[in-house]
């Protein structure tokens, strides 16, 4: 009887199941590297907005406080973006017919709000709570960056699991990671005029930035590792996962 | 991968041949081939890896244009309000989360609540939401502006108008009605409730020559009678009454007095199931058996012979009847408590019951003592007109306008009136409603109605608290509340809420300065009630022989021919007013377990000898009308009664309820009063029923622990072998929860002797957990999602019945043998001692629900999330939403836990002891429900474990639940046999 397959088919056999044999490890290893990359997690990615709000301006020329936009990072879950009256409060009277500032006016007095879009997202089922973590001294800068030299906003941190849970578990290695002095004292930044500390921090993606001056970037010990309030005791999944 | 995707929905026809959960229609109908099969099991495993891998498309974040002062984006605030139902108002705390109410609790200022709160009240915010709520006036089913339909209501002065309300106690409605009356002197009032007190008040009026309210005192009382009343559950103040006499009902130590209950009754009711005593017996029986212990009470004692017992004549014995003995006891009981005892008579009882009560009360001493007389809170308490002189006028041709507001006259009411015909030979016809009901059909002019959570006006509680309504939010809809429309027909040109109530009270509070009464006002909002508002006392020498003369029906035996048929309101849709709501359609009923609908409740012997069990069809019928009705074989109900719950049957509304349950309605006669005599008669058709618990049987296992006051005396400790340490060799507490870092630990304990049933605990656990509701079908399969349940269980050796109800949730046990299972750990132990639930992870095995034994987690078996654009307005964005795959349970509120750690934090403190409070701890009228930490000693969590009548369910497993139990203890007469 002549022979049904070919010679090579046997090759071909072994090839496939070497291959199949390799893809059912490097498929979903390759896949459980890609989400953490930063194609996934938009790390890096600058976003666009319907307003071309610079914040080196803002922050950086005029030192306006964060959390004079973003007021409710002090007492809410949500630090939240101005409402559209916060903006015009100056810009009803400097900048007032500027066509960068065409769609805050037609918000304002429209009445539509202004449809920013999201920079820094974490899933529904992740609870993050912005209070607890500025109000236990945590600055701004440590996870969204050097906002302050940015023309549009990047997301700096990948927000990963991952990433909470370096600061979560060790959080002097995290931040001394981020370059940050633990002799600083955490404050409202209000004086550009303090010394920055001496070493370029780098965020975890290696994009080195100059760090800002004063603080907003710096946690206070207090004396923390030992006592129940420590950040290091909040590793557990209702933490986050509610 | 895109086309694999297009090619699974073209496989199944298109997205619209996906049903409900995503579950391809052909699925579900098994008239897929072989290859279809294939196709679509290939497709879903090439869809199965990949669904979570893609980028989230972008979100936008849309911040206010002009942000409100007081609300902070993130942070809730709470306002106070009331919710008033049959004209009665209970003070709510309604919290709400950007604008938007997502949850309802109880004001802990307001006498009528004190903290808690009832099924109806936390279930009211899911009916703000309601989809199927009325939009936009309606004329003849076309739409209209308000403008006209305000125009509508408006005439002559000659104008003879009737007006439809519920039983009305807010000072400015009853102001404007006043000046409707003003404006058409012709106008009529007929104050319609399905729970009518009128009973109440006639027999008051008949003692004390005004309708006065008697309003019960349990702190004081030892001994309850009540004469086929459910006060623990039903009733304008049932929340503070269950708190009031739950104070004196558990034992704290053995040697602890309780109070005693006696129950009359039928039907098994929630008051039934925590009396000591009950007697089943016709509703009927009941004022004859009132009458053998006034007589009984005379006979015995100088104290209890009223001077007008002789307009009784010769006063019945009750010697040689069957309940001879437990009426001799009783008597003996109550006059032992002279001064200390308190009769109360159900709503829906006759005039001579209440009569009766009215007599007994006074035969022991409780005016003054347990029983203090105020003015009625209501407008015209004895009743204004009836649905039967409207009828009467509407035959004369005196109705020239017909306007009912808020209450649906037409569902249950008596064939014989015929309102349905009649209401369409009025010329005009009005009505405000916010669904459509059986009423709408015979309207022309259909007005949506508002609902509190959307209005201002005011109400009063049973005790005459004046209690403010604020809305949380402007109407959703083109609506207006029913203060508006009076006001619209006493002719004020543009009625505005705010206004009105805020003119009304700037003259009734007598300030002199607009500072003193915004300061004041201010203030009435904040508590959400107007403090000193409450009636004061009143003295009164009653006219014993007027009132007994009420009683002379009593001395005559009900007929006892055919079965006696009593139409309760339904402890989830009331009187049909909530039959839209979908919690309280799946809510399960306290005693029966049935979800989505009604049943005849039949007692075990009449089934039996019937040949009936539950699900069996039978069918009612009376003077030539029958209704079909399926059985259910019900604990507690007396030989020779049915009960079928109001509220159900409805249909036409375009609302969740409509063909749900049988609307018994058609068997009704108004001159027969509450209870009916019908015929039955088995057909052989069956229904297939939902209920949750299938058996109130034990079998056994010792999972729900009573004991009379006395044995608990003699052997306190007789939950033994259900508590304590165990030989085991795990380590005593989870490695997690020792050490610095571990925190508080939080525990529950759960005391049942004070539970009623009454299950406000299910609906306040569903609304703060965005628990879903699954819908007939599923919920007959036992697909319910109810995070907390509870299980009624007869107790073991006792008869005939002693019902026991334990509430049961996630034990939360430190031995979870949940936590071992799971291939994923989606269910882990927090350093707290929490059992934690990670639904992202949970991948669906279901491993950890078969594990269970106390069987308290739940499947999402299908996408059970409500995914309308209004019902997710009422969701808590602190808890997550589940999809479909994913197993929920109980987690101790840990949102709460949370926010309260947070809380902490931030103000460097600990958390303070009674802080943490779980939405079932807040909701329960008893207090049963006890939350807290392990740590926070005096605290009733902590205090109550050390109790000797403390005990874990299923012990004997090792699980070592954070959850405990105290079991029931029943302070039982030694006189009378169980």
């Amino acid at each position: 009887m002549p022979a049904l397959f070919p010679p090579w088919s046997n090759t071909a056999l072994r090839l496939a199941l070497g291959a199949g044999a390799l893809g059912a490890v490097a498929v979903p290893a390759g896949l459980m590297v890609y989400v953490r990359t930063p194609w996934n997690t938009g790390q890096g990615q600058v976003v666009d907005q319907p307003v071309e709000f610079d914040h080196r301006h803002h922050v950086s020329d005029d030192h306006i406080d964060c959390v004079y936009c973003h007021s409710g990072a002090e007492t809410s879950r949500f630090a939240g973006l101005p409402a559209s009256e916060v903006c015009m409060g100056c810009h009803a009277q400097i900048w007032d017919s500027s066509p960068l500032l065409e769609n805050v006016r037609r918000s304002y007095f429209s009445g539509q709000p202004l449809p920013w879009n999201r920079v820094h997202d974490l899933g529904d089922f992740a609870y993050f709570d912005h209070a607890v973590h500025v109000q236990r001294g945590l600055g701004c800068v440590t996870c969204h960056g050097r906002v302050d030299q940015m023309a549009r906003l990047e997301k700096v941190a990948p927000l990963t699991m991952q990433w909470c849970l370096d600061c979560h578990r060790s959080y002097e290695n995290a931040l001394l990671a981020q370059g940050a002095d633990s002799s600083l004292a955490a404050s409202v930044w209000l004086d550009s005029s303090r010394a920055p500390p001496q070493s370029a921090p780098t965020s975890e993606s290696g994009t080195a930035y100059e760090p800002m001056r004063g603080a907003l970037f710096d946690v206070h010990v207090e004396n923390e590792v030992a006592s129940r309030g420590s950040v290091t005791s909040l590793t557990t999944c209702t933490t986050c996962h509610r | 991968m895109s086309e694999y995707w297009r090619s699974v929905l073209q496989a199944c026809g298109g997205s619209a041949a996906l049903g409900a959960g995503g579950v391809p229609a052909s699925a579900a109908t098994d008239t897929l081939g072989r290859r279809e099969l294939i196709q679509l099991l290939g497709g879903s495993l090439a869809l199965a890896g990949l669904g979570g891998c893609n980028q989230r498309p972008r979100e936008q974040i849309l911040p206010y244009v002009t942000s409100p002062r007081e609300l902070t984006p993130g942070l809730p605030l709470d306002y106070a309000t009331s919710m008033e139902l049959d004209g009665f108002a209970v003070g709510l705390l309604v919290k709400s989360h950007e604008g938007r109410p997502t949850k309802v609790e109880g004001n802990p200022l307001h006498p009528a609540s004190l903290g808690a709160s009832g099924v109806y009240e936390q279930a009211s915010v899911l009916s703000l939401y309601d989809p199927s709520r009325l939009r936009g006036p309606l004329q003849d089913r076309m739409p209209v502006s308000w403008e006209r339909a305000l125009a509508a209501l408006q005439g002559p002065a000659s104008w003879r108008p009737w007006f439809v309300l519920p039983p009305q106690s807010s000072p400015v409605t009853i102001a404007w009605l006043g000046r409707v009356r003003e404006r058409y002197p012709g106008a009529r009032f007929c104050f319609h409730a399905a729970l009518s007190r009128q009973a109440h008040y006639q027999a008051a009026a008949a003692a004390f020559g005004e309708p006065l309210e008697a309003q019960p005192d349990f702190s004081a009382s030892r001994v309850v009678l009540a004469l086929d009343s459910d006060f623990l559950s039903q009733g304008p103040m049932s929340l503070r009454w269950a708190r009031e006499f739950s104070e004196r009902h558990a034992p704290r130590v053995p040697s602890a007095e309780m109070n005693r209950l006696y129950a009359l009754e039928s039907t098994l009711s929630p008051t039934g199931s925590v009396a000591d005593h009950r007697l089943a017996l016709r509703s009927t029986d009941v004022p004859r058996l009132a009458l053998w212990l006034l007589a009984e009470l005379a006979r015995n004692d100088a104290r209890a012979r009223l001077p007008g017992l002789s307009a009784l004549g010769e006063l019945p014995s009750v010697e040689g009847s069957e309940h001879a003995a437990w009426v001799r006891a009783l008597a003996d009981d109550l006059l032992r408590h002279w001064g200390t005892g308190l009769v109360l008579a159900g709503p829906q009882q006759s005039l001579a019951t209440h009569a009766l009560a009215l007599a007994l009360n006074g035969a022991l001493g409780s005016f003054g003592r347990t029983l203090r007389l105020t003015a009625p809170a209501l407008l015209e308490p004895a009743g204004a007109e009836s649905l039967g002189t409207l009828r009467a006028a509407i035959d004369q041709g005196e109705v020239d306008a017909l306007l009912v507001l808020d209450c649906d006259p037409v569902y249950g009411s008596d064939p014989e009136l015929g309102l349905e015909a009649a209401f369409a030979r009025v010329p005009l016809t009005v009505q405000l409603t916010s669904h459509s009901n059986a009423t709408s059909r015979a309207c022309r002019w259909l007005l949506p109605l508002s609902h509190y959570l959307e209005s201002w006006g005011d109400s009063r509680a049973l005790d005459g608290t004046v209690s403010q309504v604020q809305p949380l939010l402007e109407p959703l809809h083109a609506s207006r509340s029913l203060l508006e429309v009076v006001a619209a027909c006493a002719g004020a040109p543009r009625p505005n809420g705010h206004a009105l109530v805020q003119a009304h009270w700037r003259s009734q509070l007598g300030v002199r300065s607009v500072a003193d009464f915004d300061a004041q006002w201010a203030t009435r909002l904040q508590h959400g009630l107007q403090p000193g508002s409450a009636f004061p006392e009143l003295r009164r020498e009653p006219d014993w022989g007027r009132l007994l003369t009420l009683a002379r029906t009593a001395l005559t035996p009900a007929p006892r021919d055919g079965y006696e048929l009593s139409l309760p309101v339904s402890p989830s849709v009331y009187d049909g007013r909530f039959a839209h709501n979908a919690w309280l359609l799946e809510l399960p009923d306290p005693i029966t377990k049935q979800m989505w609908g009604n049943a005849l409740r039949i007692s075990a012997e009449d089934a039996s000898r019937l040949g009936l069990s539950t699900g069996s069809v039978v069918e009612l019928s009376r003077v030539g009308r029958a209704v079909r009705a399926p059985v259910l074989v019900a604990p507690g109900q007396a030989p020779g009664t049915l009960a079928l719950a109001l509220g159900f049957g409805q249909s036409g509304s375009g609302t969740l309820g409509d063909g749900v349950g049988v609307d018994a309605g058609p068997l009704r006669a108004a001159t027969e009063g509450a209870f009916l005599r019908v015929q039955l008669r088995a057909t052989s058709q069956r229904a297939r029923l939902a209920i949750r618990q299938q058996t109130q049987d034990q079998q056994g296992r010792g999972l729900a622990l009573a004991t009379s006051l006395a044995a608990y005396r003699q052997d306190p400790s007789f939950t033994r072998a259900a508590r304590g340490p165990q030989a085991s060799l795990l380590p005593v507490l989870q490695q997690a929860s020792t050490g610095p870092l571990a925190g508080l630990q939080w525990g529950m304990t759960i005391d049942t002797t004070l539970c009623t049933g009454c299950s406000a605990c299910v609906i306040a656990c569903q609304a703060e957990n965005n628990v879903p509701v699954v819908g007939p079908r599923e919920a007959a399969r036992g697909h319910e999602m109810h995070w907390l349940r509870i299980d009624s269980y007869a107790a073991e050796a006792q008869s005939p019945v002693g019902v026991i109800h334990q509430p049961m949730l996630c034990q939360h046990c430190e031995a979870a043998p949940c936590e071992y299972v799971c291939p994923v750990n989606a269910t882990v132990h927090s350093p707290d001692g929490l059992n934690e639930m990670v639904y992202n992870r949970c991948i669906g095995t279901r491993f950890c629900s078969n594990n269970c034994p106390y069987k308290v987690r739940r499947f999402n078996w299908f996408d059970y999330s409500d995914d309308d654009a209004l019902a997710r307005l009422q969701k808590n964005p602190e808890v997550t939403v589940r999809e479909r795959g994913v197993m929920e349970k109980c987690t101790y509120c840990v949102q709460r836990i949370r926010g309260a750690e947070r809380q902490a934090r931030i103000e460097r403190r600990e958390v303070a002891p009674g802080e943490v409070v779980t939405a079932c701890q807040q909701a329960c009228p008893t207090q049963a429900i006890q939350f807290g930490a392990l740590s926070h000693g005096g605290t009733a969590m902590v205090e109550w474990r050390q109790e000797p009548r403390r005990y874990s369910v299923l012990h004997e497993l090792g699980t070592r639940p954070r959850t405990q139990y105290l079991a029931k203890v029943t302070n039982q007469n030694p006189e009378l046999p169980r």
